[in-house]
């Protein structure tokens, strides 16, 4: 008796101090990443002084994943698929804020901004093209396809890209990365709508360069 | 608190000193760990921790055995936004370190009296610990084995005079080469106060 008693008092022992946070705790706040390329924006020079115009999809965002061949997400009202127009306006209000005018595909945008949601992502990492868009995963091609190259995830990411249109002659006939935001993770968050929305002012927040002077 | 401590194992010390009446000792304890290095990682004083050990004595004064304990530490960083060359990321931390020792101890006793038996030791082994970060649902990890030395001094307190039963109450110092260059941490010390159960055989 007294041996059970002992083995009992060390497992809940060692099982109380080996204790992780609660998922609910971690998910809190959203991570968000924001990356930009070094040669384009610097003390010195910053790609973004050069653009005028920008072009962003209505109403559809991309979508990749392992699960599904769906390659865009609608909104889906009544389901947790409910930020997709709310998430585009969004960013489309911080770009016009930043200095830069919204236009349509056919007036000769200077960038674009590709939004993409990822699901389950690392079995692509197989093949990657840093910082240019390679077409290989594109779904609805041009400069809106995926370019994700670095980023490897086993949860449900939305990636942000700012995808140079103007210098894709200068740049060796390729669509160009300059900037990107990563924010998740968008499967196990609760309240997911209003914490993308605030996740998306925090990449803004945390890149002044993003500006037209 | 530590004043009080330090009487109380003077003061048990002072008792009446008693033939030896044991053989041997096991004991589990709930363990208070205070770090002194890396508290940015670590944070303050962690209270889930556990010590296992066992021991036999050698004449009135001397005694040797085993033990190990297991203490987990954490911090919580709230959201902040880190730069690095070409990017920032903005997120909350949640830093855990997960520490286990297995050590063996060499013992000496002040006094055996009725009802204390108080003692001082040097322990010695080898340390493991986990460093860890949680953020949203990633986490990091870096892993290492290291030396852990720790003098302590402690007391008995058998709950009747001729029981096997009684409680247990040291306080130690551990320094432990484990680090993190990952993390950027430095070898590991911390005071640690242990009260718990003791189970004295003939």
């Amino acid at each position: 008796m007294r041996r059970i008693v002992i083995v009992i008092l060390i497992v809940v022992g060692i099982a109380g101090c080996a204790r992780e946070p609660e998922v609910a705790d971690l998910v809190k706040y959203m991570l968000v990443q924001t990356d930009y390329d070094l040669e384009e924006i610097s003390e010195d020079e910053n790609i973004f002084n050069d653009y005028s115009t920008f072009v962003l999809r209505q109403d559809t965002l991309g979508f990749v994943s392992t699960y599904t061949i769906d390659s865009i997400l609608l909104d889906e009202p009544g389901t947790r698929i409910d930020f997709v127009n709310a998430l585009i306006e969004k960013v489309g209000t911080h770009a016009a804020e930043r200095g830069f005018e919204r236009v349509e595909d056919n007036e000769n945008p200077d960038f674009a901004i590709k939004i993409v949601v990822l699901e389950n992502f690392s079995s692509f990492q197989t093949v990657s093209y840093p910082g240019y868009y390679s077409g290989y995963y594109g779904y609805y091609g041009g400069y809106y396809g995926p370019i994700v190259s670095t980023y490897s995830s086993n949860f449900v990411t939305l990636v942000i890209e700012v995808v140079d249109i103007k210098n894709y002659a200068a740049n060796g006939n390729k669509y160009k990365v300059v900037w990107s935001a990563y924010i998740g993770d968008l499967l196990t968050t609760y309240d997911r709508k209003n914490k993308i929305l605030y996740a998306v002012d925090q990449a803004f927040e945390q890149s002044p360069y993003f500006s037209k002077n | 608190m530590i004043r009080f401590i330090i009487v109380f194992f003077l003061v048990a010390s002072s008792l009446t000193v008693k033939g030896q009446e044991y053989n041997t000792a096991f004991h589990i304890g709930w363990n208070t760990l205070v770090p002194f290095s890396d508290k940015d990682f670590t944070g303050g004083t962690s209270t889930a921790g556990i010590r296992v050990g066992y021991s036999k004595f050698v004449g009135d004064r001397f005694g040797f055995g085993f033990e190990g304990g297991y203490s987990t530490m954490d911090d919580y960083v709230a959201p902040t936004t880190y730069e690095y060359p070409g990017g920032a990321i903005t997120t909350d931390i949640y830093n855990y370190l997960y520490y286990f020792t297995l050590t063996a101890n060499g013992h000496y006793y002040l006094s055996q009296g009725k009802r204390f038996i108080s003692y001082t030791s040097l322990g010695m082994g080898v340390s493991f610990s986990e460093y860890k970060i949680f953020y949203n649902v990633y986490q990091e990890n870096d892993q290492n084995t290291g030396f852990v030395i720790r003098p302590e001094i402690g007391t008995l307190f058998k709950v009747k005079e001729n029981s096997g039963f009684g409680l247990k109450a040291a306080l130690g110092f551990d320094y432990a080469t484990n680090r993190s260059d990952y993390f950027e941490t430095k070898n590991f010390s911390g005071l640690n106060f242990q009260l718990g159960f003791v189970l004295l055989s003939r």
